[in-house]
């Protein structure tokens, strides 16, 4: 599997033939991150029930994913042009070097109408791993501090996009923060780790809306404990298609990594301030140093 | 630029295939109506699951309308274990081929296409809510485009090998 390391991360990554460009294990500074991570199908819906729905693989006529140099990081980017110019998707995985990264879904339309009558529901699963041990608590943000969610479920941001989830490690305080996009419509499923929903993370859908009930990942939920365990959280973004172009995805904070020098830190981190404001689209301010990419 | 990429090898892929037609119950639905959709590695796997040597095989059994997902080694060329799962996986290319087949012998996507080219696009299709459809088959949806401003298209029922609608529009139709 190729990997990337690059801004005190290491990222291995795969390109499907099913679903695109997936994440391996991924570390920050020598620490465990993701144990993997993929959008494992993106789901359309038409209005009027004359058409079911129907289900868009992320697949392209070339396998090249491009490396990015950007301002205190690196982006792995793909075009997902398999269906031709009206159906097109592009997928960006960010990393930055003070932990924070993410994956942002490109859809650019316009699909078979242009009078906003369809939606796109894309599904991000992430396999987080901060304990490496199976001891990974989740918590929501409460009245001003974090508060454990003792089952398994659905959760719809507060405010988005304030930190309002993270994923903990309660033996060492590492912990990876999430935060959902504010136009995504988004909602997060925090999932203890199941054989089965790992092995049907390669594009299994169902015919209802993914984050409803009955459908992917509502069916792996049955009530089991998310604290101290393998968790895995489902990211959905709900799109209309009225807004053309549009583009979706989470973003995840780390806290209690180690940490790049202090000169390096950004006024935006979460260690320093867990609120970031509407900072949509993940951009930073300029002054931070420059990296070599070094794929490997 | 990196370029990738490499699934799963071919031979790989051979021996994953292989070592679920050689399983007694999984060999028994290949047999039948059973159709392997993916082969790929286990890269979301944790523990023993995990590793090079690990492949996830995604079969659809039409003879009974279901999912079934497996773990093999590669290396021995054993399935390790399986599951049947709710959710179906996205069509093979033998599927999407074969969707594209039975729509090109419907009459109404002749009469449509006119001897023109389909220039198809194939997905996994979910009928729509209340539709006399019968649910439990898996379905996928031919996008018949001959050229840039006409389209139909063609629902295909692969569990039952039919064309059993071709529709002029995804979108409700509004009242004038």
């Amino acid at each position: 599997m190729p990997a990337v390391e690059d801004a005190g991360w290491h990222v291995r990554y795969l390109w499907s033939k099913s679903s695109g460009l997936r994440l391996g294990v991924c570390d920050y500074r020598g620490d465990r991150v993701l144990q993997s991570a993929a959008v494992p199908f993106v789901y359309v819906t038409y209005q009027g029930d004359r058409a079911g729905p129907f289900t868009d693989e992320l697949r392209s006529t070339s396998a090249d994913v491009e490396l990015r140099e950007i301002l205190h990081g690196f982006d792995l980017k793909v075009r997902y042009d398999l269906y031709g110019p009206d159906y097109e998707y592009e997928q960006v995985w960010r990393f930055h070097d003070d932990g924070q990264f993410g994956s942002t879904v490109l859809v650019h339309g316009p699909g078979e109408e242009i009078r906003g009558q369809h939606s796109y529901h894309v599904p991000f699963r992430f396999d987080l791993d901060v304990s490496g041990k199976g001891g990974d608590c989740f918590q929501r943000r409460g009245a001003g501090e974090w508060v454990d969610v003792p089952r398994e479920g659905q959760h719809l941001p507060v405010a988005p996009p304030n930190w309002d989830w993270r994923v903990l490690d309660r033996s060492t305080g590492k912990a990876a923060l999430v935060r959902a996009r504010a136009a995504d419509a988004g909602e997060l499923w925090a999932l203890r780790y199941k054989r089965l929903e790992s092995w049907s993370s390669w594009g299994g859908a169902l015919e209802a809306v993914p984050g409803s009930a009955g459908s992917v990942p509502a069916i792996y939920d049955n009530g089991q404990s998310v604290q101290g365990a393998n968790l895995v959280l489902w990211y959905i973004a709900h799109l209309g298609s009225v807004d053309g172009i549009a583009a979706c995805g989470p973003w995840f904070g780390l806290e209690g990594y180690p940490q790049p020098e202090d000169d390096d830190k950004h006024p935006d981190h979460p260690q320093d301030d867990e609120h970031p404001g509407n900072d949509d689209d993940h951009d930073h301010p300029p002054g931070g140093g420059h990296h070599q990419a070094k794929p490997s | 630029m990196p370029r990738d990429i490499k699934p799963l090898s071919k031979a790989k892929q051979e021996k994953a295939l292989a070592a679920a037609r050689d399983h007694a119950e999984l060999g028994a639905v290949l047999k039948g109506r059973g159709r392997a959709v993916f082969a790929e590695p286990n890269l979301p796997g944790r523990g023993k699951d995990a590793g090079d040597d690990r492949a996830i095989v995604g079969i659809y059994d039409y003879d009974r309308d279901r999912s079934i997902v497996a773990l093999v080694d590669t290396d021995e060329g054993e399935v390790l274990g399986f599951e049947e799962t709710p959710a179906q996986f996205q069509l093979s290319k033998d599927e999407r081929s074969e969707a594209e087949a039975l729509a090109r012998k419907d009459e109404r996507v002749r009469s449509f296409l006119s001897r023109r080219s389909m220039d198809p696009l194939t997905r996994l299709y979910f009928p729509p809510t209340g539709s006399s459809l019968d649910t439990a088959h898996r379905y996928a949806i031919v996008f018949l485009r001959p050229s840039n401003a006409e389209r139909r298209y063609a629902v295909v029922d692969l569990s039952a090998g039919e064309v059993v609608d071709v529709l002029d529009s995804l979108v409700a139709r509004r009242p004038a």
